[in-house]
């Protein structure tokens, strides 16, 4: 008898919705949703500001200059060789620096600070007593550069924060928030099983959540792809990521509120479960919903070069497991937590005197 | 313990009423109720008792809001742990002064028979009938929030009826409402039960609802102490129950040798530090022939030490002749 099952949970689910959505308990779920947005917006303002200056740079260059050009220029070149080469820079700043000399006298050099740029890179050449003394060069960031940057902060701001207490805020509220209201009594006096008052909970914090966190990450690669010029790879897979988050960190964080009347610490013990994750021996790891999100990603983030060797570890999958197991390990270990979130649910009994 | 085990009726079958058959809850260490066998028939009960007596808590167990220690409590025959068979007959109107967020009267009503499986258009229909029934009028349609205490009492009682229950649970309905809204309500009570349902109500005084009673269950300390059709249940409070605090080295052996008697409500141990008993408590229906009994009890142990032998308190006493309303010139 599927379709009377179907009608009360909907009936619940229509109930729930609007509370998993604008409940005043967890309105600061869509800061958390902003917060990458506005992360992305001004990175990519940042890097448009930079790559117009080097453009100014470069157009004002007395002849037209490529990487190979500023490859020659070498720690103690003559300055003269360097204006001979390169042409007089567009920028150029004079600065005082104050050292000893050999009989501990103060003295005061003279030295320059040459800018010059290729278009893509720009080059700031240190000029002291008329020979090149350090380079430094900062390229634009590529789409690789992008991608590894979107990647990290999917992987550890916006999956392991934003989702993780995003769902804490929903879901963790759906019974706790009735027993401060004192309203949980009037599903429990409704000739319904408490397992649909579970599923029509579980099921309106779902919606709310893939909504949000869904429709941050879709804004995210898309102010990313108008703002550079280039749209990600892998968007379908960010989002069915962020999907699975919110279905695994959902169904934890409703059975933690079955469990916990205080959140703090159900919360801070289920992120430092979680951040153990890769030190934690095979068996304990498949026992948390990053092991599977993070065998989903579809970019390396540890790839790079310059990555640290803490950040390799946090990031490693050491025993990688297929897309498709990663998907139903997830699903599973879900549907164990709702079927224990549902007898607790079961057993539960109205108390509000204790809160 | 005869009255506590007589069927409050002995015509009624047991899946036609609501049956407590030895049942006892706990709240962790603290007593809600205990040893309650009870078989409820149709039409209006009283449940009646102090503050802290029990009766809410029996309420709940009936609706399966909370589950019993021990025990089990069956509905017209439906265990309570079956919300969904249960709550197709069964109405509950709670002590929670309490309602979900940002609804109309209306709304709210609505919203929670559609959990009943009703359409949109039926739930219309009976949420309008039963704000009808409660005479809350054009006030449905204003928010929750805005809502007198008065109101909120009348938009809960409607909630509970709106599925047009057979058995009709209401904690404490009466408390707080003003002389006519009361009147009315009485009425309401009336022809429900007089439609053969069961209306099962609560209340801390007894006269406030023995001329509408059926039968009276009174309550004390987590006890059923007398039930029966009110004339019955006045008769047995002439021998209302009394405390009687007794101090001795051996609470425990005093314990075992006064629950002989037949007399004897309860006794419970009156502890000086956890773990560290100094004494009795007992409750009574006859205390002269508890004093004889003591007597030939101290005698017969040697080892005994009775220290000290006085009425814990005028509690007992003094609440029920309060409850059957001796003292304040009301109906006996
Ligand atoms: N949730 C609870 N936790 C602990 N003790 C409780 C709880 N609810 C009731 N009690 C205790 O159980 C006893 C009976 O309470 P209750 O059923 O509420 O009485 P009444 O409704 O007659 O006032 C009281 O001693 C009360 O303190
Ligand atoms: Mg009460």
């Amino acid at each position: 008898m599927p379709s009377p099952a179907l009608a009360q949970i909907t009936a619940v689910f229509r109930l729930e919705v609007r509370k998993s959505f604008f409940a005043r308990r967890s309105l600061w779920v869509y800061l958390l949703a902003l917060a990458p947005l506005l992360l992305f917006f001004g990175y990519t303002v940042q890097t448009r500001m930079e790559s117009a200056q080097r453009q100014q740079l470069a157009a004002q260059n007395q002849k037209p200059l490529t990487a190979a050009d500023f490859a020659a220029i070498h720690r103690g070149m003559s300055e003269a060789e360097v204006l001979s080469r390169l042409g007089p820079p567009p920028r150029r700043i004079t600065f005082r620096q104050r050292r000893r000399d050999t009989h501990d006298n103060i003295v005061v050099d003279q030295n320059q600070w040459y800018r010059y740029s290729d278009g893509s890179t720009d080059y700031s050449i240190v000029i002291a007593n008329g020979t090149v003394g350090r380079i430094r060069s900062n390229t634009a960031p590529s789409v690789n550069d992008l991608e590894t940057t979107f990647a990290g902060i999917f992987q550890f701001f916006f999956l392991r924060l934003a989702v993780f207490f995003g769902c804490l805020g929903i879901f963790m509220n759906l019974f706790r928030g009735e027993l401060l209201d004192k309203s949980l009594h009037f599903y429990f006096l409704a000739p319904l099983r408490r397992s649909r008052i579970l599923a029509g909970k579980f099921l309106a914090g779902l919606a709310a959540a893939i909504t949000i966190f869904c429709l941050s990450v879709a804004l995210q690669l898309f102010t990313l792809a108008r703002l550079t010029g280039n749209s990600l790879p892998h968007a379908a897979s960010y989002i069915a990521i962020t999907a699975l988050a919110c279905l695994g960190y959902g169904a934890v964080f409703l059975a933690a509120g079955l469990l916990f009347k205080n959140p703090v610490a159900p919360a801070a013990a289920l992120l430092v479960w979680e951040s153990l994750n890769p030190f934690l021996p095979a068996l304990l790891k498949k026992f948390s919903v990053i092991y599977y999100l993070g065998q989903l990603s579809p970019v390396s983030v540890a790839s790079g070069p310059g990555t640290s060797a803490l950040f390799a570890l946090l990031v490693s999958t050491p025993d990688p497991i297929s897309p498709l197991a990663a998907i139903l390990g997830l699903i599973l270990l879900t549907a164990l937590v709702l079927a224990y979130a549902t007898r607790r649910v079961r057993t539960l009994e109205i108390d509000y005197s204790s809160e | 313990m005869s009255t506590a085990t007589a069927a409050v009726s002995p015509t009624v079958s047991a899946s036609a009423g609501i049956v407590f058959d030895n049942v006892c809850k706990f709240y962790g260490e603290v007593l809600g109720v205990n040893r309650v066998n009870l078989t409820i028939p149709k039409g209006i009960t009283s449940l009646v008792g102090p503050n802290g007596s029990g009766k809410t808590t029996l309420m709940n167990l009936m609706t399966g809001l909370i589950r019993p220690s021990r025990g089990r409590i069956t509905v017209r025959g439906i265990p309570t742990d079956d919300p969904e068979r249960l709550f197709a007959q069964v109405g509950y109107c709670t002590q929670f002064d309490s309602f979900p967020r940002g609804m109309t009267g209306r709304e709210f009503i609505t919203a929670y028979l559609r959990l009943f499986g009703r359409g949109a258009d039926e739930a219309a229909r009976l949420a309008q009938s039963a704000i009808d029934r409660v005479k809350l009028g054009e006030a449905a349609d204003r928010r929750l929030a805005g809502y007198s205490k008065g109101m909120r009492q009348r938009i809960r009682l409607a909630q509970s009826l709106s599925h047009d229950p057979n058995v009709i649970i209401l904690d404490e309905p009466l408390n707080g409402l003003d002389p006519l809204v009361r009147a009315e309500s009485i009425a309401l009570f009336q022809s429900l039960g007089a439609e053969g349902r069961h209306v099962i109500l609560s209340s801390h005084v007894l006269h406030e609802v023995d001329a509408i009673s059926d039968q009276v269950i009174m309550l004390s300390h987590g006890y059923v102490v007398a039930e029966g059709k009110i004339q019955e249940v006045r008769g047995e409070m002439r021998e209302h129950p009394v405390l009687i605090r007794v101090g001795c080295n051996q609470p425990r052996r005093l314990a075992i040798e006064v629950l002989r008697q037949p007399q004897l409500l309860r006794a419970e141990l009156i502890e000086s530090a956890p773990g560290v008993a100094s004494g009795l408590l007992v409750m009574t229906r006859d205390a002269d022939a508890f004093y004889l009994d003591l007597n030939r009890i101290v005698a017969s142990i040697p080892e005994l030490e009775v220290t000290s032998v006085a009425p814990a308190d005028d509690d007992a006493g003094s609440v029920y002749d309060y409850l059957v309303g001796r003292g304040q010139g009301a109906q006996s």
